[in-house]
């Protein structure tokens, strides 16, 4: 036991940054439920390719193990490219796979959607191949700033940024939902698509836009990964999808403070069965928490039960 | 009286697809004028609303604003130019205060100050609104979900305000308050177009009407005359139609 | 006559191997269009159902674990088990909906692949990254089937065998209630279809033939790796389904054929080949979900319809109402036969149903007695449609009891309760709009029968006496309503009808499930005053002729008041008055909350 209670804080922090990423994620599932109503089975694949896009950054801008600006600069770089990719991936996905079918039965957009997941990850599989790249990190970071302690806690400079840049980006996207014009209008859409246009909102252009923050935030998860742990490969979709995926079921999906919540609760819960259990089982927790969601309470941790309408 | 047309129709075809909806529809409310649109399921109404929402196409003919070609625009143009709307059933928004419903109303506007204004407009018109300011939408009652819907849609100013079937689905009780209130937003000065399957009540507060039969107009006169129709008493006045001649 | 020449006429093996794969394709493209066609399940598991049914022969006729059974003895074996690997899935990711049921069984798949992995250690039982190989062969009562030929012929035959028995299901009770379903599973519960059984049949249905087509395809093989059971397989299934249309048998035998045979010619290209698939689904998704063979225009025979005129337009109800004025309905004027009895029937006792603080029904007693109409008033929010939702088992209630025929129904499911005979129609209309007039009433007999998928399979007696029965029965309550919903109309897809039509057709379905008491919410809402008033007349013959007894939602006064027994009003979900119409027109509460003042004049 008292080994444990030493791990804690440890734990602790490395919850808190998984939890982070799984939120980001979590996000563009949640905003893209809660205005069509779809599962966006390619909202993984759009965190994978935000993962290749910061990598390439990374790789464009390093010679010999040296950076050629300055690594804050390239760190920034990284983000925000992954981000404006994946953003022009869904938006993109939006536009071809999803619009047409805006009147279409609900197995219809699930299919488009799985349509989109194989064809973005075969894509990837074509023109980068099946090997893992590695994202050589050394450069970025002066050795003396790689690890801070902190107690009996490691608090790595990654791990730092994770949790500030994941923590930053949830704070605007509250903002801007709570205060802005656009930001009713989204929530507006959200409750009642054809009422919000029936005042002027173009639902187009919010529905567009929802798929375009929701992705670059996946993006920006796919490039903090990296960072934090320095590797990715055409595969780590899937994963990353389904673990998005929890957190927003279990937040509430539609509902993105919710998702915030549940991608926090879930990194934090895999991080605290690590101690306990073999690390093999890390990914056997997100399955197992899923399926108990489901069937316990499937409107979430915040969301609203509705009774169904008859 | 001079009557200035605010919305018309001229020899409108409207189609889903391949399939004609509408057929050669004149119509025109003039400013002030409350005018209903009487007809069954299935008669084309909500179709006549949606082609003045820019939600249809037509193929043939013209819809004008004011004088203005409107058909073939965008919903939120056609909104921006004057229209509003109060949906069947209301549709609030059922998470946003009754505020934030009210500031959708006026999504489009940019003028703040005159917002402001006429914000204060409706909560004088609906005092129970400004009781209710920071309540869900949902939480309110029927009758104030009601106020909502329609506050909302003035809050944009519109020159022409539509309803769609104001008296669906509710009980006597509200039916009657409903079409008060359409009555005093009216006499207030908007100019209101009104779909209607409640062909009593809509003529007994309207100016002019027109009936729809399968796409087509088959008879348009003032309300007065209307209720007096022979076809109207056999097919929508139904018994207890309250023709009086006067 | 083709599938026995085929294998012949094979230009070399190779060809030959194709011919006999487009049969394993076939067979699981129908096995998957049974859960996703039939029932609209996204099953993601499926392909892992198909490894199940491969593995399963691969260790009891292998020298893996030295189990050497039959093929005979193994082909059931394994298709049985997948099937109850199916059901067990099945059964914990029922009352997922949608979307959730795809990713479930996703990490299903999923979690399939890491064991087919992983069991290679401690003890080795799947051989790994490795497989297993070297199976015994085939004996079928001394016939050894070897040659490619034989396989050609082994494996289509069980293709064909899907198909006939695809075609059997589709047209049966099973059919009737997936495609129910799929179109609105709540009405389909709610009309006695018990949809958590059947969409487990649908999962077992698929499993089965998955597991039958992957030990066929082990033996072919003659080997199995986790490789043949992965994502790109479960998506080419899903692609040939797709591209069929769902549903569609002969499309899905067509989807699977053509993608078997397409990207042999195509190989050069194979990089792009996953891609292309992904392609396939979005374009068909956004061009023609129906599939290739969906609609075909030539296929449908024009009918005449009579409401229409020369040009095409239709023609209003009203117009039609004066056309068939002289026998609006199939009823024959006769005298009343039934009126209300003093006997309770269905008895409510302090029922209350809380959603999160609002008790849309609060401490609610009524008492519905036999042959009576029973009308509920109120206004919008009162809870009178939550009451039908108690009623019918939609809503379990927090507290109090509900007693059918002295029987306790607190808590059935809806299904339970239309089977105990209690029906009901949806205020906004919830019909099955994809499927026939005739169709949507046989639905309701679904409760009344009970054949099995082997009668259906093996055309029993018990199904073709069941389906004749069931025939005659929706088209005797269709014919109360006389030409409205007879005739060509049989045939009409219900989307298609007149909204009166439609109504219409509301009570006919609940109907057809031969309850006792109906529940009617709003019948009239919508119709124009012409349509109200045969609609009235058509509820209180259900009562006086046929003995109906009947609960009521209506808004329409005069409906109200020409045939209620008794009104009850209800006032945020409490029992504000109760009695005569006259009597609760009249009472305080009652105009206070619902009709008004000005109405009280004009009503009483």
């Amino acid at each position: 036991m008292e080994i444990y209670l030493q791990q804690l804080p440890q734990q602790l922090i490395n919850g808190l940054t998984l939890g982070g990423v799984y939120a980001l994620i979590a996000i563009g599932y949640s905003m893209v439920y809660g205005i069509l109503g779809m599962l966006n089975f390619a909202h993984g694949e759009v965190y994978m390719i935000g993962g290749f896009a910061g990598w390439w950054v990374l790789h464009l801008l390093t010679r010999n193990n040296e950076v050629l600006i300055s690594a804050a600069l390239v760190i920034s770089l990284m983000i925000i490219i992954a981000m404006a990719v994946s953003a022009l991936v869904g938006v993109v996905a939006e536009r071809f796979a999803y619009r047409p079918l805006r009147n279409a039965p609900r197995m219809n957009l699930l299919l488009s959607a799985l349509g989109v997941s194989i064809f973005l990850q075969n894509l990837v599989l074509t023109y980068q191949g099946a090997k893992v790249r590695f994202f050589h990190i050394g450069a970025l970071i002066p050795e003396g700033l790689r690890v801070i302690h902190i107690g009996p806690a490691v608090f790595s400079f990654m791990r730092a940024l994770v949790i500030a840049v994941t923590f930053l980006l949830m704070g605007l996207l509250s903002v801007m939902i709570k205060r802005t014009k656009v930001g009713k209008a989204m929530r507006a859409t959200a409750q009642d698509l054809e009422a919000a246009s029936f005042m002027g909102v173009d639902v187009n252009r919010i529905i567009v836009l929802v798929f375009l923050i929701g992705s670059a935030l996946g993006g920006a998860a796919g490039a903090l990964v990296g960072l934090l742990f320095t590797q990715v490969d055409y595969y780590v979709g899937f994963q990353a999808g389904l673990k998005g995926f929890t957190a927003a079921v279990l937040g509430g999906i539609g509902n993105i403070y919710g998702a915030m919540l549940g991608g926090i609760l879930l990194g934090l819960a895999e991080a605290l069965a690590v101690t306990f259990l073999p690390s093999a089982y890390k990914d056997v927790v997100a399955f197992v928490i899923l399926i108990v969601v489901l069937i316990v309470r499937p409107w979430g941790l915040v969301g609203e039960k509705m009774p169904e309408k008859v | 009286m001079v009557e200035t047309p605010i919305l018309e129709f001229e020899n409108v075809d409207t189609y889903y697809g391949n399939i004609q909806v509408l057929y050669d529809i004149n119509l025109k409310v003039n400013k002030g004028e409350l005018v209903c649109l009487l007809g069954g399921n299935a008669s084309g109404k909500s179709t006549t609303l949606k082609t003045i929402l820019g939600a249809c196409k037509i193929k043939k003919g013209a819809v004008k604003l004011n004088g203005i070609r409107i058909d073939g625009k965008p919903t939120q143009f056609i909104i921006s130019k004057g229209v509003a709307i109060v949906p069947e059933n209301r549709r609030i928004f059922p998470r946003m205060t009754v505020l934030e419903n009210l500031e959708m109303g006026a999504y489009l506007r940019k003028d703040k100050n005159s917002v402001k204004n006429d914000l204060e407009k409706v909560f004088e018109l609906f005092p129970k609104l400004k009781e209710r300011i920071n309540q869900a939408g949902i939480t309110l009652s029927g009758g104030e979900q009601q106020m909502l819907a329609m506050g909302r849609a003035l809050l944009s100013n519109p020159d022409i305000l539509l309803m769609d079937e104001p008296s669906m689905g509710l009980s006597p009780l509200l039916v009657d308050q409903q079409f008060e209130l359409i009555q005093r937003v009216n006499r207030q000065g908007t100019t209101i177009f009104m779909v209607e399957q409640n062909a009593n009540m809509a003529l007994s507060i309207a100016d002019r009407g027109y009936v729809l039969q399968t796409g087509a107009i088959v008879l348009a006169d003032t309300a007065q005359s209307l209720l007096c129709n022979e076809m109207m008493q056999e097919a929508y006045l139904g018994g207890d139609s309250t023709c009086e001649v006067k | 006559m083709m599938l026995i020449v085929a294998p012949h006429i094979m230009p070399n093996n190779y060809w030959l191997r194709i011919y006999t794969m487009s049969g394993l394709w076939v067979m699981l493209a129908l096995g998957l269009n049974v859960v996703a066609g039939f029932a609209g399940l996204l099953d993601l598991a499926y392909v892992a159902f198909f490894g199940i049914g491969g593995y399963t022969f691969a260790l009891l006729s292998s020298s893996q674990l030295n189990v050497h059974l039959p093929f005979i003895l193994v082909l059931p074996i394994a298709a049985v088990f997948t099937m109850l690997i199916g059901i067990t899935l099945g059964s914990t990711s029922m009352r997922l909906k949608g979307d959730y049921l795809a990713i479930v069984t996703l990490a299903f798949a999923q979690i399939f692949k890491l064991l087919l992995l992983n069991l290679d250690t401690p003890v080795n039982i799947t051989g790994g990254v490795n497989g297993i190989f070297g199976f015994d062969p085939i004996n079928f009562f001394g016939f050894r089937i070897i040659s490619s030929v034989a396989y050609a012929y082994l494996i289509w035959f069980f293709a064909v065998g899907v198909t006939l028995g695809s075609f059997r299901i589709k047209r049966s009770r099973f059919g009737r209630g997936w495609e129910a379903i799929r179109e609105d599973e709540l009405a389909a519960e709610a009309i006695g279809v018990n949809t958590t059984w059947m969409k487990l049949m649908a999962f077992a249905g698929g499993a089965f033939i998955a597991g039958a087509a992957g030990a066929l395809f082990a033996s072919f093989q003659d080997s199995v790796f986790p490789n043949n059971f992965d994502f790109p397989q479960l998506v080419i299934v899903y692609c040939m389904v797709i591209l069929g249309g769902l549903g569609n048998i002969p499309g899905v035998i067509l989807g699977a054929v053509l993608l078997s045979i397409l990207p042999e010619f195509l190989r050069e290209y194979g990089a792009y080949r996953m891609m292309s698939y992904g392609l396939i689904l979005i374009v068909l998704m956004a061009l023609r979900p129906q599939g290739i063979m969906g609609e075909v225009g030539f296929l449908i025979r024009k009918k005449i319809r009579p409401d229409k005129d020369q040009t095409g337009r239709l023609r209003t109800s009203t117009e039609l109402y004066y056309d068939e004025n002289a026998k609006p309905l199939g009823i024959s004027e006769s005298k009343s036969q039934y009126a209300k009895s003093s006997l309770a029937v269905l008895e409510l006792n302090h029922v209350t149903m809380d959603f999160g603080g609002i008790k849309a029904v609060d401490d609610l007693s009524l008492v519905l007695h036999e042959r009576e109409i029973l009308s509920v008033i109120g206004p919008n929010g009162a809870g009178k449609t939550t009451l039908f939702n108690l009623i019918s088992g939609i809503y379990p209630p927090n507290v109090g009891s509900i007693y059918f025929e002295g029987r306790e129904i607190t808590g059935l499911k809806p299904h339970q309760v239309v089977k105990a005979g209690i029906s009901r129609t949806f205020q906004n209309l919830r019909l099955f709009n994809k499927m026939s007039v005739l169709d949507n009433a046989k639905v309701g007999q679904f409760c009344r029968t009970s054949a099995g998928p082997l009668s259906i399979l093996f055309h029993l007696p018990l199904h073709t006496k069941e389906e004749n029965e069931t025939d005659r029965k929706a088209k005797e309550v269709l014919g109360l309503f006389g030409a409205r919903l007879t005739g060509y109309r049989f045939d009409q897809q219900a989307g298609f009808l007149s909204y009166a039509n439609r109504r219409r057709m509301e009570i006919a379905r609940a109907l057809s499930t031969d309850a006792k008491i109906l529940l009617l919410d709003e019948p009239s809402a919508g119709m124009n005053p012409q349509e109200t008033i045969e609609i009235t007349e058509f509820i209180k013959s259900l009562r006086d002729l046929f003995g109906y007894t009947i609960l009521l939602i209506e808004h329409k006064l005069n409906v109200v008041r020409t045939i209620s027994d008794r009104v009850i009003a209800l006032d945020y979900g409490i029992k504000i008055a109760e009695g005569s119409y006259e009597e609760v027109a009249n009472s305080e509460k009652v105009i206070e909350a619902y009709l008004g003042r000005k109405r009280q004049r004009v009503f009483s």
